[in-house]
């Protein structure tokens, strides 16, 4: 068959319809455009220069001026890099999502989208899969990977691979909690304040507060993950029971993607 | 599949607080009719429609589209159908075709092809072909309007739900749109809102009237225009009528007769109120020209126009 004959026989095939229905309902489709909107634009290589430059320069300039025996700058520029990555994405974050449930309700395209044959809990979850996925991409693994690089070049101390990508990995987990957070506060508010000024003092609170709040509160927050991160990445010992914030965390994120997704399904517009 | 229900409301209302926007619509649309859905702002046409898509939650009553639950199997119902918002909002940073793409998404996967056919047929369906690649940004309230017609049909609904198609558009814009809804007609159901009666009557052929949430009129366009007091007549003479009205009142199929002074001098015109048809067919002219001084310059059946009919419905709140 020659190709112009395929491309006739293609062009006349029929339209193939959509009948996967229910709670998924679209999903693909709205994943498709906030994939779009991030990597189709220049959002991606925006945010990749910002978290580079907060990630990276920083965590360059201490390897370049700490004079510490190998083993232990390595230790230090580690504890510079994985709570900055914690703590800033985590501001990023909220600041970045803010308005992306509460913009649509404000504008009316959720009203519009949700006059399609899409499901409201698509509309949430492929909103924190792709932010999700922007995220821990252009903040997290490219700095993560230009991190490795610089160190292996600057200091000459080996950087065990598997525990700085458990410890990045941790950095994710509190990635993806302020997102849930911001998602959900986004569908119980229709403005954009209460939503980044919780988010904003959550974060803050835990680099402030976290010495003057009792530990057993402190522990079923994140506030402890930009230390867990980094202990875990450098192998050094960790404290009791820090697997419990690990845990908490995940069940916070669990419970805010249960909230949003009730919220939403309740919405009216 | 003529004759078929194609919405059907039982009891639907809403209320928020103490607010009633909807109390108890009782519609009934059928298949391949235009239907004009009217009421003046604020008398729950949107809240209507919003029930009907599932946007909005009953607090009373049940709505069927396609025999579908409107709230259970509202995905379902969003398969077949298409909606134009009253302010329609779309995302800005894309372009006309990508708005498009985007709606048709949700409704067929592919061939990509016959996809993109589909949008180029529609958007020149909607005179959009030359814009289809600006941004959404830049364009005016007409061509928003447009791409709201052009993103409801993609899918070549089986209804379609316009709420107001016509509020923002001059007069060009306007026409267009109703050209655009007539060509639509022998393909798909169209319930539309609007306030402007004009459009109502040059296109619906099915009518309800909505006012303070509560449905006070449904029928079809020609059985609400023959008038909702009974028949009337019109009557212009020469003068200023008192003895054509004397020559009437008094008899027994004559319900009111009003005399307005005509915008040409010296000529009255009446309109006579009967409950009797066949009687003032046969009687009412012989009676006034028993006068012989009376001069009848013009005499006809009154026809009413929507607006006049609207007007009595809504400030009268008269229920059918």
């Amino acid at each position: 068959m020659t190709t112009i004959a395929r491309r006739e026989l293609k062009e006349k095939r029929p339209l193939e319809p959509i009948t996967a229905k229910g709670r998924g309902g679209g999903f693909n489709n709205l994943l498709h455009k906030e994939l779009s909107q991030w990597w189709g634009t220049s959002m991606w290589w925006i945010q990749l220069i910002i978290w580079v430059l907060i990630l990276n320069v920083v965590s360059t300039i201490v390897m370049l001026t700490e004079a510490l025996p190998p083993v232990e700058l390595l230790q230090e520029v580690v504890f510079t890099f994985l709570p900055m990555a914690v703590g800033a994405v985590a501001i990023g974050t909220v600041i970045t999502t803010q308005g992306i449930i509460v913009g649509e309700k404000q504008l009316g395209t959720a009203a519009w989208v949700m006059s399609k044959p899409a499901s409201r809990s698509a509309f949430i979850l492929a909103k924190a899969l792709a932010y999700a996925i922007g995220f821990w991409t252009v903040a997290l693994a490219l700095p993560a990977i230009a991190f490795i690089v610089i160190t292996r070049l600057l200091i000459p101390a080996p950087l065990a691979l598997l525990p700085f990508l458990a410890g990045l990995g941790i950095a994710a987990l509190s990635q993806l909690f302020y997102l849930m957070l911001t998602l959900m506060l986004g569908t119980l508010y229709n403005a954009r304040g209460p939503v980044v000024g919780i988010g904003i003092a959550l974060v803050m609170s835990g680099l402030l507060l976290k010495s003057f709040i009792p530990p057993v509160v402190a522990m079923v927050t994140p506030w402890y993950l930009p230390d867990i991160s980094a202990s875990v990445a450098v192998q050094m010992p960790l404290p009791e029971n820090w697997f419990v914030p690990l845990l908490a965390t995940g069940c916070w994120t669990v419970l805010f993607t249960a909230v949003a997704l009730w919220r939403f399904s309740r919405e009216e517009f | 599949m003529n004759g078929e229900m194609v919405i059907q409301t039982t009891g639907l209302s809403k209320q928020y607080k103490d607010i009633k926007a909807l109390e108890g619509l009782n519609l009934h649309v059928a298949q391949h009719s235009i239907f004009g859905f009217l009421g003046p702002n604020g008398a729950g046409k949107s809240t209507a429609i919003k029930l009907l898509l599932g946007l909005i939650r009953p607090t009373g009553g049940q709505a069927a589209i396609f025999g579908l639950d409107s709230v259970k199997d509202s995905i379902a119902i969003r398969q077949r159908v298409g909606y134009l918002a009253q302010d329609p909002r779309y995302y800005q940073h894309m372009t006309a075709r990508e708005t498009m793409r985007f709606a048709a998404r949700f409704f067929y996967k592919g061939p990509k092809e016959a996809i993109e056919a589909r949008i180029e047929e529609t958007l020149t369906l909607v005179g959009l072909e030359n814009k289809a690649d600006r941004p959404i940004k830049g364009f005016s309230g007409g061509e928003r309007q447009r791409l709201g017609i052009a993103q409801a049909q993609v899918n070549y609904p089986d209804l379609l739900i316009l709420d107001e198609p016509a509020a923002a558009l001059d007069p060009m814009g306007r026409r267009d749109v109703l050209e655009v809804m007539a060509r639509l007609r022998k393909h798909t159901t169209i319930f539309y809102s609007t306030h402007i009666l004009d459009d109502v009557q040059r296109v619906s052929d099915n009518v309800a009237i909505l006012n303070h949430g509560q449905l006070v009129a449904q029928a079809p366009i020609e059985e609400l225009l023959a008038g909702t007091t009974g028949a009337a007549y019109t009557l212009t003479v020469r003068g200023d009528g008192r003895a054509a009205q004397q020559a009437l009142q008094g008899q027994p199929w004559v319900t009111a007769v009003s005399g307005h002074p005509n915008h040409t001098p010296s000529h009255t015109t009446l309109q006579i109120n009967v409950n009797d048809e066949a009687a003032a067919e046969d009687q009412l002219l012989r009676l006034v020209l028993a006068n012989r001084q009376t001069a009848v310059t013009a005499f006809g059946r009154k026809k009413y126009d929507l607006e006049e009919v609207f007007m009595q419905i809504v400030e009268g709140g008269q229920a059918k």
